[in-house]
Parts: structure tokens; C-alpha cells; sequence
């Protein structure tokens, strides 16, 4: 089987975009992505479209919104959705596809609608209507793991909120984020109380954003760039506290088995790893995100970002693009932008965010599903090729 | 047929929140003394009842039984009952007899009559269970006393430990109504001393004589009014809740009976009376020794949490029910 | 309580009726699955099993932004709830009742309290919210 790559990536600037629809947003991400792509790509050469999207507006919104918001008709695009992973998931599979041969040049388009209807995000909460009346929201499931993580390894809410200290001074950075503001320990301590542990800041926006990068198959990627990102590996997972695991209370397994088979893919270990863009939808989220990738043993979350090293400068960098928690996360857009700002890393075009030299990059989501009580992750590794 | 009846168990819920009626009375002036109940807001008359009915089961040690009867004037359902609900709760399914009285503050006796006459002739188990939330209007004489509460009782043919036994049941219908509340208002009482002479005397003297009691240890009398009550059996230790749990309607009569047995000696004798529109019932026991499980109706009156006089408004306001009128 | 949504789960909404996979010993529920989520088998051999009404809380939150027919600040636990007998217990999402944040604790010992879940229509859904014992309050 040939090799897939990322031969470009269109981004929006994430935001509270009132004035876009949710087939503007695709539209000005495919245009973006036409005007990324170094050598220049005709749309008629794209074979294929993958579009991710949970349709959080509820607008039925499917393969065909995308071929009408880009005017690829009469092609093959398939809509996925998987929770927080459907972005990056989407590019799995349009990544499989390119590998099998099937397809040479495949679209991959996330987007989210979010601030049409806000009543949604907390009347909805992805959670089935039986379950709705008992209360379990999208803050409660990450902070129920704060709580565990503090009281079985010690972990502190000054360590958690450093993550979002460290995110936002990096959001600030880069042009795309949704909010541009710094904050200290004390302000993220100081804001209200969202779900107890977690204050405002520990949260990320509401965000309307989408995002598109570009797959080719390793015998025509050169035609569209001379520096083209490798996918090198992949994994994706699914788990659910209710096993019984106590892992899964304080940890996301899912996590792990989906990171773990990243890593024998591509042969890359955790050590290899010189930037990630991780899943930060809360700052619990990213801190117990470090131990499942490995970045760290099993409980040392905490002193892992104490110590500075997923600092822009330190010793693995972890979201250079301010992450979900200054960048936004629309959701169906959020794993398409996080490989994008993988690809730039690897091309050494990240500006400001910019990493030292890196040569092996991982992107990675973990989302929650199925009344709150389970989670898929999707992780995807790539190289210099 | 069966001759003597005997309470096999019984219980009391007192909801955790009060409110202080000097809160009410710092509302709408006057003063007030003493508290009363409010049911959280995910409290209804079926789970304050289940709450009461579980306890009083498992103070009573059956295994099955064979009517679920209940007792409420304010549930908020014209269709839709306590006692089929209760029932299935408790696992208590199939060939098991329901009923739900209600309409008189007399329903907690016109239910416990119901139960004995039932155990008499089938010979079965029988849980009474009642439970009430009394509505309220701002600034209404009422309001200070609106209770809330549920009360149980597990009646059987025979028990080796009854709590207590049911000696007789003296019955006084007389027709004098004059209280009365529509499903959405609060109630309309008239002259309270025109009721005390023209009803509740009559009534009630009349229910004690035909119950036989002769100079009882202790007395329960439930009634909307607790001055009139309190007067109404002389010499007898009054037991009432209703200084800490206000006026809580049927169910005020199980949780008066229920405290009354948890405190009471084996071999007291006593006459548990209520008053409602219509008439009065008085019940003849002799105290027998209640079980000491769970949580007795005096540690739930210490168990606590006061709420500040707008909780008492919106805890008390069911949204299918539009018994409360907010200003 | 019923319309076929409330109807389905009612025994074990009501009564904390759960089911045990003979294969491995996980606990369903409230689901009643003919799967196991603990060892996979498929079709598994469930037997009921009825749980305590009691359990212990893992992990919790206190949530302070909710719809507007749940009260906040409202506390949520996930709650090992145990068999009664031998077994597994039930790990669930329990909301609790009537308990402040200062009270709560992994591993502090909660009591089921029959309450009203939330509304359909006029009816309310009666099923089990935990709660610190009433006896230590
Ligand atoms: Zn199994």
C-alpha cells in the first residue's frame, strides 16, 4: 500500500462568525485550501470529499452541503461523524481510501455551526433524552476526571489551570484563534465556577470555525508540493467508564489504545514526538492527555506542565495553536484544524507558534458520546515523509 | 373473620428544608412562631410517599402485600394516583387491591378504616400511606402552616411485635363541611370558633365516645387548625408535629401517629383522632414497640435545612400543578 | 410514568433492578443489554440482579450551569453501586440530592433517594438520586 499525504490546509480564523453561514464557513476553508496548495491544484483533480461535521446547527447538513458549497459535484463525499473525533476521524478515513488507491487527491472539510442556537449546547449535551434529566453535561464528564485525578495522584487546580495559562499565552500567537487574551493562574481561579473543579477558563469558547486540508496519494503528492506531511500512522477507540476500569475515571484508555496503535503504525514512540496538538476541550482534558500519550507516566500530568515542557520552547510542545481552549472548537472543524497546524509545524510555516525543527508531529481528539458515559479517541501521526 | 387488627409498622417523612415562620411573618407582617416543612424540588407526593412507605414496610418485616391504599388532599393529579405508584415501587403487583383517598382532611382515617376492614375480611397486608404538600398564596393566614410530609402504616391480621393494635375505630360523619379548597386556590375556612362549636366538638367527641377510648395516655389529632386540635382530648399527652412541620393534611395524621408510637411505651394506650370537612374519625390503639430502624419522625424534625422565604414559594410550586399564586 | 421511553427502564429505575453477565460478572444498567460490555460476549447470559440502595461516590462534579428545570448548583457522582449479595457492583452516573460540595468526597458513602428526575409533560419520572445519608445531616 502506497503512503497518503498532506499536500495543503485551508483555515478560517475561528470565532463568533454571525455574519457566515454554515456553507460559507466550508466555502471560505475550500478557498483558503485552493489558495494553500504550493503548486497550485485545479478542483477538478480531486477525486473525493470527506466532510466532517456533528450538524450541531441541525441543518441535515451532508455530503451533498459540501458539494454544493464547493461545487464538487458528481463526486463521491462522504459525511462522518464521531463526536469530537469527527474531524480527525474523517481524515482517517479519507487517508485509508488514499492508501488503498481508490483515490489520488482527496478532500478532507470539517465545519461547525455553533453560535446559531446556543440553547443547544447545554439543553442538548450529547446526551439521549432519557438521560438528559440527569443532569450530566460536557463540563461534568471532563471535571468528574479532574476530581479523580486530584484526589488519587494529587494533582492540583493550579497545575490544571496552568494548562490554559500556557494555551492562551500561545492563542495569542496565532492569527486563527478565537480568543487572544493571556491569563494567569489566579485569573483562571478567579473566574466563575462552571462545573466544580472547573472555572470558566479551564472551558473552551463557543466557536463557529472550519477548516480543510488536502490528501494525495505518494505518487502524485509532489505534483501539488515539494515539502508534502507524511500520515504515517492512526488509531481510533472507543471505551466507556462503565467497564469498571478505574482508569477510566481519572484517564480516557480510549486514549491510550487509539495513541498505541498510532505508534506501532508509524513506528514512533512518544519520545519521538516533537509537537502535538491535543484534544483541550477542558484543561483537565490536555493535562491527563499527556500521561495517555505517553508523554509522561500515570499521574504526573501535574508536574509535566509544571516543569514546562509542553511549552512552546520545552521539551515536547503541546498546542502551539493555543488549542481548543483559546482557538475554539466547532467541533466537526477542530481535528481538521489541529492537522493542519501539524502540517504547517512540519513545514516550518507556523509563525510565531513556530517549534524548533520539528520532524514527527501527532494530532489527537478525545470525545465523549453515548449519554456521556463513553469516549472515542483519534489519533494521527505524521512526518517529513 | 379477623377480630383484632393489628399496625405491624409504621413511619414518617419529614422533608429535609423548613421555614422559619418568622421568615413569613417578616414578609407580611405579624409575627410567627415555630417552622414548618418544605419538600425539595424534586420531592412529589409519590416519592415522599414511597419515602414513608419503605420505612414503614421495613419496620413492619412483610414480604408482600396485598393493598396499597394512600391518602392525600393535594395531590395535583385529578387521574394518575399515589397508591398504584407507591405499589409498583414496592414491588407490589398483580393481584394487589389500590385505592387513593382524598377530598377531606378525614382521608388519612377514611383510608386507615379502609385498610382495617380490609385486613378483616380477606385477611391480607395492607400498606396506608399518605403524603401531602399544602399549597400556599402570599400573605395568606395559611401560609405559615402550609406542611408538607408523608406518613405509612402496614396493617395485618397478627403480628408477634405489632407496633401497635387497633382496638376500635369510632366513626362520626356529620355533614358539617365548611372548610373547603379548590385544586388551584388555598383553603376557605370561615369563623373558626363557629367551626369549633358547630364541627369539630360535635364531631370529634362523638368519634372518641364510639372508639371506646376511656382516658387515654396519649392523643393524636390531626386537624387543619392547631389550636382547635389541641384542646380536643383532655388529660392525654398531646402528640403533635405540628409546630415543626406545620399543617401536612392526611398525611399530618401518620406522621402524629408514627411519632406518637416511636416515643410511646409497650402497653399505652391511645386514640388517634382526625378531623376534616364532613367529620371525624377516632382510632383506638394500645402502643406495642416500634422497630428501631431507620430514621424516627423526632431525628428527622432535628435533620434540617432552612430555606429562605422564596425557596419556600418555588420547592412548594409543581409545574403541573398551579397551586401557588406568586404575587 | 410511561409513554414506551420510561416504560422500558422502569424496574430498574424503580425497583434497581440490574443485570450480571454470567460470563464475567459486569453489571448492566440501567441498560438491559443481551451484549456484555465487560467481556464482549455476544449473545451474553444476563441474570437479574437487585441492587443496595446505597453506593460509593468515585468521582463528582458540582455543576452550576444546567437547563432551567434542574436546580444548580447541582452535584453529579459517578457511584459504584453495590449488589445485594455477592458481586460486582453498578457503576453509574448517580445526581444527588439535597448535598452541598463540602460534604462530598471520592469514596464517601451515599444513600439511593427515590426522587422526582425531571418531567414529561405533566407526569413527573420518579427514579433514584443519591444522597448524603439524612441521619448525618
Ligand atoms: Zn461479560
Amino acid at each position: 500500500m502506497r503512503d497518503a499525504y498532506v499536500v495543503g490546509a485551508g483555515m478560517i480564523d475561528f470565532g463568533e462568525l454571525y455574519d457566515q453561514s454554515f456553507d460559507d464557513l466550508l466555502e471560505a476553508a475550500y478557498l483558503n485550501l485552493l489558495e494553500d496548495v504550493d503548486k497550485g491544484v485545479e478542483p477538478s483533480d480531486i477525486d473525493a470529499g470527506w466532510y466532517g461535521t456533528i450538524d450541531f446547527a441541525n441543518e441535515g447538513s451532508s455530503g451533498a452541503s459540501v458539494a454544493h458549497a464547493t461545487g464538487l459535484f458528481e463526486k463521491p463525499i462522504t459525511r462522518v461523524e464521531n463526536a469530537c473525533a469527527t474531524g480527525s476521524d474523517a481524515f482517517r478515513n479519507a487517508s485509508l481510501a488514499v492508501r488503498a488507491g481508490e483515490v489520488d487527491l482527496a478532500l478532507v472539510i470539517g465545519a461547525e455551526k455553533m453560535l446559531d442556537d446556543t440553547a443547544g449546547l447545554i439543553q442538548g449535551a450529547a446526551v439521549e433524552r432519557l438521560w438528559r434529566g440527569r443532569g450530566v453535561t460536557m463540563p461534568a464528564f471532563f471535571g468528574m476526571r479532574a476530581t479523580r485525578h486530584m484526589e488519587v495522584y494529587g494533582t492540583t487546580k493550579a497545575q490544571i489551570a496552568e494548562v490554559s495559562v500556557k494555551n492562551h499565552e500561545n492563542g495569542t500567537k496565532y492569527p486563527h484563534a478565537h480568543q487572544q487574551f493571556e491569563c494567569t493562574v489566579e485569573d483562571v481561579q478567579d473566574s466563575p465556577t462552571v462545573s466544580y473543579p472547573l472555572n470558566l477558563y479551564d472551558c473552551c469558547p463557543v466557536t463557529d470555525g472550519a477548516c480543510a486540508v488536502l490528501l494525495a496519494g505518494e505518487d502524485v503528492a509532489h505534483e501539488y508540493t515539494d515539502e508534502p506531511v507524511r500520515h504515517a500512522g492512526w488509531g481510533l477507540s472507543s471505551d466507556t467508564f462503565q467497564r469498571g476500569d478505574d482508569l477510566a475515571l481519572s484517564n480516557f484508555p480510549a486514549s491510550r489504545h487509539a495513541s498505541s496503535r498510532a505508534y506501532e503504525r508509524s513506528g514512533y514512540g512518544p519520545d519521538d514526538v516533537d509537537v502535538a496538538e491535543v484534544h483541550d476541550c477542558f484543561s483537565i482534558t490536555e493535562l491527563i492527555t499527556y500521561e495517555d500519550l505517553g508523554f509522561c507516566g500515570d499521574g504526573e500530568g501535574g508536574e509535566f506542565i509544571e516543569s514546562g515542557a509542553p511549552r512552546l520552547d520545552g521539551h515536547t510542545p503541546v498546542n502551539p495553536s493555543g488549542g481548543l481552549l483559546s482557538k475554539g472548537h466547532p467541533i466537526g472543524a477542530t481535528g481538521v484544524a489541529q492537522i493542519a497546524e501539524i502540517y504547517e509545524q512540519l513545514r516550518d510555516e507556523a509563525g510565531d507558534v513556530q517549534v524548533d525543527d520539528p520532524e514527527v508531529g501527532l494530532q489527537h481528539n478525545i470525545g465523549i458520546g453515548r449519554n456521556a458515559t463513553g469516549a472515542v479517541s483519534c489519533v494521527n501521526v505524521f512526518d517529513r515523509g | 373473620m379477623v377480630a383484632v387488627v393489628v399496625i405491624a409498622g409504621c413511619g414518617g417523612y419529614v422533608p429535609l428544608y423548613r421555614i422559619d415562620r418568622e421568615a413569613i411573618a417578616e414578609q407580611h407582617g405579624g409575627r410567627g412562631s415555630g417552622e414548618s416543612a418544605v419538600p425539595g424540588r424534586d420531592e412529589n407526593h409519590v416519592t415522599m410517599a414511597v419515602e414513608a412507605a419503605e420505612l414503614a414496610v421495613e419496620r413492619a418485616a412483610v414480604d408482600e402485600l396485598d393493598a396499597v391504599v394512600s391518602a392525600s388532599i393535594t395531590d395535583p393529579f385529578a387521574e394518575h394516583g399515589i397508591a398504584a405508584h407507591v405499589a409498583y415501587r414496592l414491588g407490589a403487583t398483580g393481584e394487589v387491591r389500590t385505592a387513593d383517598f382524598r377530598a377531606s382532611g378525614r382521608a388519612g382515617t377514611d383510608a386507615l378504616a379502609f385498610a382495617r376492614d380490609f385486613v378483616r375480611a380477606r385477611d391480607g397486608t395492607v400498606l396506608v400511606v399518605a403524603a401531602d404538600v399544602l399549597p400556599v398564596e402570599p400573605g395568606h393566614d395559611d401560609e405559615p402552616y402550609a406542611g408538607a410530609g408523608a406518613g405509612a402504616a402496614v396493617l395485618v391480621p397478627d403480628a408477634e411485635e405489632p407496633a401497635a393494635t387497633i382496638t376500635a375505630v369510632g366513626e362520626a360523619t356529620t355533614g358539617f363541611v365548611e372548610r373547603h379548597r379548590l385544586h388551584d386556590g388555598v383553603a376557605t375556612g370561615g369563623d373558626g370558633r363557629f367551626e369549633r362549636e358547630a364541627g369539630f366538638g360535635p364531631a370529634v367527641s362523638a368519634a372518641i365516645e364510639r372508639s371506646g377510648v376511656d382516658d387515654p395516655d396519649r392523643a393524636v389529632v390531626a386537624a387543619h387548625d392547631a389550636r382547635m386540635a389541641s384542646g380536643a382530648v383532655e388529660d392525654a399527652s398531646h402528640e403533635s408535629t405540628f409546630g415543626s412541620v406545620g399543617y401536612a393534611g392526611a398525611a399530618s395524621y401518620y406522621l402524629d401517629l408514627a411519632h406518637c408510637l416511636e416515643e410511646a411505651d409497650a402497653g399505652e394506650s391511645v386514640v388517634a383522632v382526625a378531623y376534616g370537612p364532613g367529620g371525624a374519625d377516632a382510632v383506638a390503639l394500645e402502643t406495642g414497640t416500634t422497630a428501631d430502624v431507620g430514621l424516627t419522625v423526632a431525628e428527622q424534625l432535628d435533620s434540617k435545612e432552612y430555606v429562605t422565604y422564596a425557596k419556600h414559594l418555588e420547592y412548594r410550586e409543581r409545574t403541573e400543578y398551579t397551586g401557588v399564586t406568586v404575587a | 410514568m410511561s409513554g414506551p421511553r420510561y416504560h422500558r427502564p422502569k424496574r430498574q429505575d424503580q425497583r434497581l433492578v440490574a443485570f450480571e453477565c454470567q460470563s464475567c460478572g459486569w453489571v448492566s444498567y440501567p441498560e438491559r443489554k443481551r451484549t456484555c460490555k465487560g467481556c464482549s460476549a455476544a449473545p451474553a447470559e444476563y441474570e437479574e440482579v437487585q441492587l443496595q440502595e446505597r453506593g460509593e461516590i468515585k468521582t463528582f462534579v458540582v455543576q452550576h450551569y444546567l437547563p432551567d428545570d434542574i436546580e444548580t448548583p447541582q452535584p453529579v457522582a459517578i457511584v459504584d453501586v453495590p449488589q445485594v449479595g455477592d458481586g460486582e457492583p453498578a457503576r453509574i452516573y448517580g445526581l444527588l440530592a439535597e448535598s452541598e460540595l463540602d460534604e462530598l468526597e471520592v469514596g464517601r458513602e451515599v444513600e439511593a433517594r427515590f426522587r422526582e428526575l425531571f418531567d414529561d409533560g405533566d407526569r413527573p419520572i420518579n427514579s433514584f438520586k443519591f444522597a448524603v445519608p439524612r441521619g448525618e445531616k
